[in-house]
């Protein structure tokens, strides 16, 4: 039992402000690995991929009584190291990337408890709302070219995926699908060019007049300038990386369907400047549930994997073909895994004990696997990767500091990461 | 049953309409039954009814809330039973009797049961098929609602008055209340079907149901506030006592205004705090001061004729009266609706809740501020916690999921909200620059539980690896017990009176009059503070949630006299913004180094004064991902369509599913998170980041709403005023006053004449006639149950294509016109002047 103590409030009283020194005092950073990485694609697969049925093989199960993967295994370019066989293609690029099979944090029930820990690396508190790694990207690099915004969502908008107390300048621009532009920086199909200029005739002679009559009012003056800038993001330069028609007919094939489409997106959004893509595997008619495949969503489930394994292939591929892969880390990660075991509609429960994630690119050094689970995958035998140490791994690989410290609204100081560890063995 | 009053009058036939159909009598009786015996069906039922209330119909979209001895909105049990009995009579001949509803009902005539519905099937799973569109035989018939049931029965009338009896389960024990479209009509051959009931006027179609709905919701709403305030009487007494103390209280020692003619708050202002006296900005003008009332006070821009008749009136007194009329408009309630929304932290998930959510209080926080409760009444109601948890009672503050502290968390919310003590840091250690240890927290979490509480696990602080060791003290260990106590010694008695405490009081009782009682001394001031910064754009003390880590004060003597002024006037809001919004400071220009600051509007203003502007409804969905009602109201809310940007939530769509997507509310939803409302409220807040962006603008000018919006369509004001007859000048001063709330000058009449040019004379089209608006629309299929197939998947693509694509414009003016008006009134909307208060 505790009983009130007034000893330090009375210090207080006397002392004002006196822990602020220690409180504002630079931190000394740990000497995280710094990558040189200047994007990152994160394609996220919405609903919790089965790791055994994709990047964590184990012995097969028959999608009933006996546990196990749903697929056969094969080889991949990691010598020793298998994945699913409807991932083919990415089996053969598998040197270029790093297979993470021991991720794990404690949430299970909740699809948006778990994508909330997930994008944000940390659980929700009540005195706070931290911010998604995107954002976070987006505030420590910025865009990384003119007149392109820093953080773009493919996929639909949710706070998990948003600024916290960052703020709406740190947040994503969106979009649904790659043929619908993205949101607030595309004019309404029906509006033809002689509209648009008569519309921007006629805004540009009101906002003169309200700037004019307010001289020296720093608020008008700022939105007056965001006001043209907006004009400018909405115009033709911005739009003209979201024209996937200028790509050879070959090259969009390469990338497969929709989900592909976005992913050929990404890396056009990357070459423009955008820091910070997250693509959304969420094209649920592929199988009925997308990647919860809960009962008979398992029954597909190889429709969804092979549409991911098409994408990233065509994704690494063109990055390579490009000169960016080095730049660019791709990051493709879950909220959280399944169980080996299937449930009463042939398919499976959620699972945070153990799950994987990949990462390509980016500077690493790739060709490994990090960590173990035991023969169903449950449980981690080797080198678990917590939540906060894949967020460090990442930032690192962005040269960004995962240990720094953000500074919250009321002056609170937030670590990047919540005392994440980068995976050391990626960097050097 | 004594109910067969006044029902002798029913049978007068009202006009043509009703010759050739039914009639019935005013004012059925209704009946609520609660707490039915386990796996009631239809049986007796005994003793008195729950409650009792007339009804013009046979037909409910909703039903008057419950409320508590205090006025606090409670839940019915689950489930609960209607009955509602009517006589009526039909020509003779065959007719056919229509039953909807949502759980299972029965209806009987004279006795005989003619028809019934089955329980509702709950589901879980999402697998189902999405249902096939069953379009009704007759094209101007409404259709069923999903999740709706209905049965016809044919019934062979004699001409002659027969009973009616209709009995319907509501909810269940895993269910929301939600009665569908309960009612029951009749179908004569040849003509549409009528509602039982009234003067038999209202018709089984799109447009009778939607009318029946609104003038349902006008009458319950007024029927709902007075017996909640007839209910909340019974705590008169108590408050009496209580406004008398703070009278008392505020009269002490009060410092002398300083001396002169003019308003209270203007000679404080001239005066100067500290020798810096100074004159009062100039005055703005009609035009501006009317703008800005509307927006500090209804949350949104004036209507076009109240600019109007405002400019015109000639009384000298008449910003007065038009403080007034506002402050007894209605809207008032929605006007503070997004304020406290953030500073009590409301967060309501329509998806399973996990992310810090509440439960939807903001229907608790309307009621309060539409019934103007005295603000130490609100934030003791707040503080009880009582009432409906998921069906917007203040119980529903008391909720926090996925928080292993929950009542810290509420107290650390209510500390800041009520007594500008900010004690987050609190929460997992001794905080660094404010004089609040963790244990303070605690003990105050300890008065609202009414008993100890312990520290949890997580609520520690750890040195990062390799970083500077914590700044930061831990007094508690996890797992330590912290007994109820109040630490808060500098600002307000840990035993107060006990003379003031209500009859039976309990602990969070005791913690309500800590917080809101006369001994304490920041809730009265942190309140007059909080309006003033409202109306004026700074605080006189700044920050005005956290007063104890270097606050600046810039007017001492002015908030004295502002609490003063609240607490020596029953704690009344109205009363405090009348003394301020009266003051020549207010209605001064906006310095943008001063007082009045430069003010964005809010992100709700925003939104609420495009849509007003144009005159037009959001026509967003209903922010329910549960329309077939499946589901337990634990992980599924039903928010309503959203009529004002306040009763937005997060679209909870963490799941990232097509199917779950709601694509017009979502466009709506963009302008308001891209001006700084938050979607998650997961904690609370008082200054918004209002940081401007170019995605701000950018949403405006080219966002789904605003295409929406600045599109002349059939359903807009702005249309029509485009078709009256008057001279082109006319137009464009009337399409100023509706957007930006003054008469154009001169030279924006000339552009704006120029622009429209040869188009304006011809530009309505001969004979035109529109498409009457969503006729035969069918209800939302994809619902929960059905979303992880992929027809729900398809089906809202095509939605989100439809909602980029907005509603057609309207056929009756020429584009040649239409365009040229559109993009003026992009313009206009586009324009900084549109989102800077004047």
């Amino acid at each position: 039992m505790t009983t009130p103590l007034p000893s330090r409030r009375d210090l207080l009283r006397q002392g004002g402000a006196f822990l602020a020194a220690s409180a504002l005092a630079p931190a000394s950073l740990i000497a995280a690995p710094k990558g040189k990485a200047t994007s990152c694609i994160l394609l996220w697969l919405g609903g919790g991929s089965a790791h055994l049925d994709t990047f964590d093989p184990k012995v097969r199960g028959d999608g009933k009584k006996k546990a196990g993967s749903y697929y056969d295994a094969i080889p991949t370019a990691i010598p020793g190291s298998a994945v699913c066989e409807h991932l083919p293609r990415v089996a053969r690029k598998l040197d270029r990337c790093v297979l993470v099979r021991t991720l794990h944090h404690k949430i299970i029930d909740e699809h948006a408890a778990a994508t909330n820990i997930v994008h944000t690396g940390r659980a929700t508190s009540g005195t706070i709302i931290y911010p998604s790694i995107g954002s976070v990207v987006s505030h420590e690099l910025g865009p990384g070219g003119d007149g392109v915004p820093a953080y773009v969502v493919i996929g639909y908008p949710n706070v998990t995926r948003g600024p916290g107390f960052l703020g709406a300048k740190y947040g994503y621009v969106y979009l649904t699908e790659t043929s619908a532009g993205p949101a607030g920086l595309t004019p309404p199909a029906d509006l033809v060019a002689s509209r648009k200029a008569r519309r921007e005739s006629l805004l540009e002679s009101i906002r003169g007049d309200f700037e004019i009559d307010h001289p020296a009012d720093p608020a008008v003056a700022d939105y007056v300038a965001a006001s043209r800038e907006a004009t400018r993001l909405a115009g033709p330069a911005f739009a003209s990386v979201f024209r996937l028609e200028d790509e050879p007919g070959s090259r969009r094939a390469s990338y497969g369907g929709e989900f592909g489409q976005r992913c050929l997106l990404a890396r056009r959004l990357v070459e423009s400047g955008v820091r910070f893509v997250e693509v959304s595997h969420n094209l649920n008619f592929l199988n009925g549930t997308g990647w919860d495949t809960h009962n008979q969503g398992q029954l597909d489930q190889h429709r969804l994997i092979a549409e991911l394994d098409h994408a990233l292939a065509g994704l690494l591929d063109d990055l390579e073909r490009v000169g960016r892969l080095d730049s660019t880390l791709v990051v493709v990660a879950t909220e959280f895994g399944r169980p080996a075991e299937f449930d009463s509609g042939g398919g499976r429960g959620h699972q945070s004990t153990a799950f994987s994630a990949l990462l390509a690119g980016g500077g690493l050094r790739t060709g490994q696997v990090v960590g173990e689970t035991d023969d169903l995958a449950k449980t981690i035998v080797s080198e678990p990767v917590s939540v906060p140490d894949f967020h460090a791994t990442i930032h690192a690989a962005l040269g960004i500091n995962p240990a720094r410290e953000l500074i919250s609204p009321g002056g609170r100081p937030v670590p990047i990461t919540d005392h994440g560890k980068p995976i050391a063995r990626l960097f050097g | 049953m004594s109910f067969r009053v006044c029902l002798r009058s029913a049978l007068l036939c009202l006009g043509l309409i009703c010759a050739t159909a039914t009639t019935v009598l005013a004012g059925l009786d209704v009946t609520v039954w609660e707490d039915l015996p386990k796996g009631w069906r239809w049986g007796p039922l005994d003793g008195e009814p729950a409650d009792r209330f007339a009804s013009p119909l046979l037909a409910f979209s909703r039903l008057p809330a419950k409320y508590n001895p205090r006025g606090i909105e409670v839940d019915r049990s689950s489930p609960f039973a209607l009955r509602a009995e009517a006589r009526f009579r039909v020509p003779s001949g065959n007719a056919r009797l229509i039953l909807r509803s949502r759980n299972a009902a029965r209806l009987s005539v004279d006795g005989v049961v003619v028809a019934e519905t089955k329980p509702v099937n709950p589901n879980s799973a999402g697998h189902e098929d999405v249902p096939v569109v069953i379009h009704p035989e007759d094209p101007r018939w409404r259709h069923v609602a999903v999740g709706d049931q209905e049965r016809i029965v044919t019934w062979e009338s004699d001409g002659q008055e027969h009973v009616v009896l209709l009995l319907a389960l509501i909810g269940d024990r895993k269910l929301r209340h939600e009665t569908g479209e309960l009612s029951v009509s009749v179908a004569i051959p040849g003509a549409v079907p009528f509602v039982l009931g009234g003067d038999g006027r209202v018709t089984l179609t799109d447009s009778g149901w939607s009318d029946f709905e609104a003038a349902e919701s006008t009458s319950l709403d007024a029927f709902d506030a007075s017996r909640r305030n007839l209910a909340a009487q019974s705590e008169a007494p108590y408050w009496q006592l209580r406004h008398e103390a703070a009278r008392r209280k505020a009269e002490e020692g009060a410092e002398l205004a300083p001396p002169g003619e003019g308003h209270p708050v203007d000679r404080r202002i001239a005066a100067g705090s500290k020798g810096d006296a100074r004159p009062i900005a100039a005055g703005i003008d009609d035009a501006a001061f009317f703008r800005r009332l509307s927006l500090d006070t209804i949350g949104l821009i004036p209507k076009a004729s109240e600019v109007e008749a405002f400019l015109a009136d000639p009384r000298p007194d008449k910003r007065d009266r038009a403080i007034d009329a506002r402050l007894a408009d209605p809207r008032w309630a929605d006007g503070w609706m997004g304020y406290w929304q953030d500073v009590l932290a409301e967060n309501p998930g329509i998806l399973k809740p996990t992310l810090n959510n509440t439960g939807p209080f903001r229907r608790y926080l309307h009621q309060a501020f539409a019934d103007n409760t005295p603000a130490d009444r609100l934030a003791t109601e707040v503080i009880r916690m009582e009432g409906s948890l998921l069906g917007g009672g203040p119980a529903g503050f008391g909720m926090a999921s996925q928080n292993d502290a929950p009542l810290a968390t509420k107290a650390q919310v209510l500390a800041k909200a009520f007594l500008a003590a900010e004690m987050k840091c609190a929460r997992c250690h001794d905080a660094p620059g404010h004089p609040f240890d963790q244990a303070d927290l605690f003990g105050l979490a300890g008065l609202l539980a009414g008993k100890d509480v312990a520290v949890p696990l997580a609520s520690t602080v750890k040195p990062q690896p390799g970083g500077r060791s914590p700044a930061v003290s831990v007094t508690l260990k996890a797992g330590e017990v912290v007994a109820p106590h109040w630490a808060l010694a500098d600002i307000g008695e840990g035993s107060p009176e006990a003379g003031l405490l209500p009859p039976g009081a309990n602990s969070r009782d005791r913690l309500a009059l800590m917080i809101t009682g006369p001994a304490n001394r920041r809730f009265a001031p942190v309140l007059a503070n909080r309006l003033w910064k409202r109306y004026l754009g700074i605080g006189l003390v700044e920050p005005v949630d956290d007063w104890d880590e270097r606050p600046t004060t810039i007017h001492a003597a002015l908030l004295d006299d502002l609490a003063r002024d609240l607490m020596a006037h029953d704690y009344d809001l109205k009363h405090l913004a009348r003394l301020i919004l009266t003051s020549k400071t207010y209605q001064a220009q906006v310095d943008p180094t001063g007082l009045p600051a430069r003010r964005r509007m809010s992100a709700e203003q925003v939104l609420d004064s495009v849509f007003a502007a144009v005159g037009k409804p959001f026509g967003a969905e209903e922010l329910n991902l549960d329309p077939d009602g499946r589901r337990p109201p634990t992980e599924f809310l039903n928010l309503g369509i959203p009529k004002r940007a306040w009763q937005f939530t997060s679209l909870s769509n963490e799941r990232d599913r097509p199917a779950l997507s709601l694509p017009v509310a979502q466009g709506l939803v963009d302008v308001l998170e891209t001006f700084g409302w938050r979607a998650s409220r997961q904690d609370a807040i008082t200054d918004r980041d209002e940081a401007t962006t170019p995605l701000q603008p950018a949403m405006l000018a080219n966002g789904v709403a605003i295409n929406h919006a600045a599109r002349l369509t059939e359903d807009a004001a702005i249309t029509r005023l485009c078709l009256a007859d008057q001279p082109p000048q006319r137009l464009i001063y009337n399409v100023y006053l509706r957007i930006v709330s003054r008469p154009p000058t001169e030279a924006e009449t000339a552009r704006a004449v120029a622009l429209l040019g040869e188009s304006y004379a011809g530009r309505v089209v001969p004979n035109a006639k529109p498409a009457p608006a969503s006729v035969g629309r069918p209800p939302r299929r994809v619902s929960w149950s059905n979303h992880l197939s992929p027809e729900a998947t398809r089906i809202q693509l095509e939605e989100e294509k439809a909602a980029r694509a907005g509603d057609p414009p309207t056929c009756r003016l020429t584009s040649e016109f239409r365009e040229r008006m559109e993009d003026l009134v992009w313009a206009l909307l586009n324009s900084p002047e549109f989102v800077f208060v004047p």
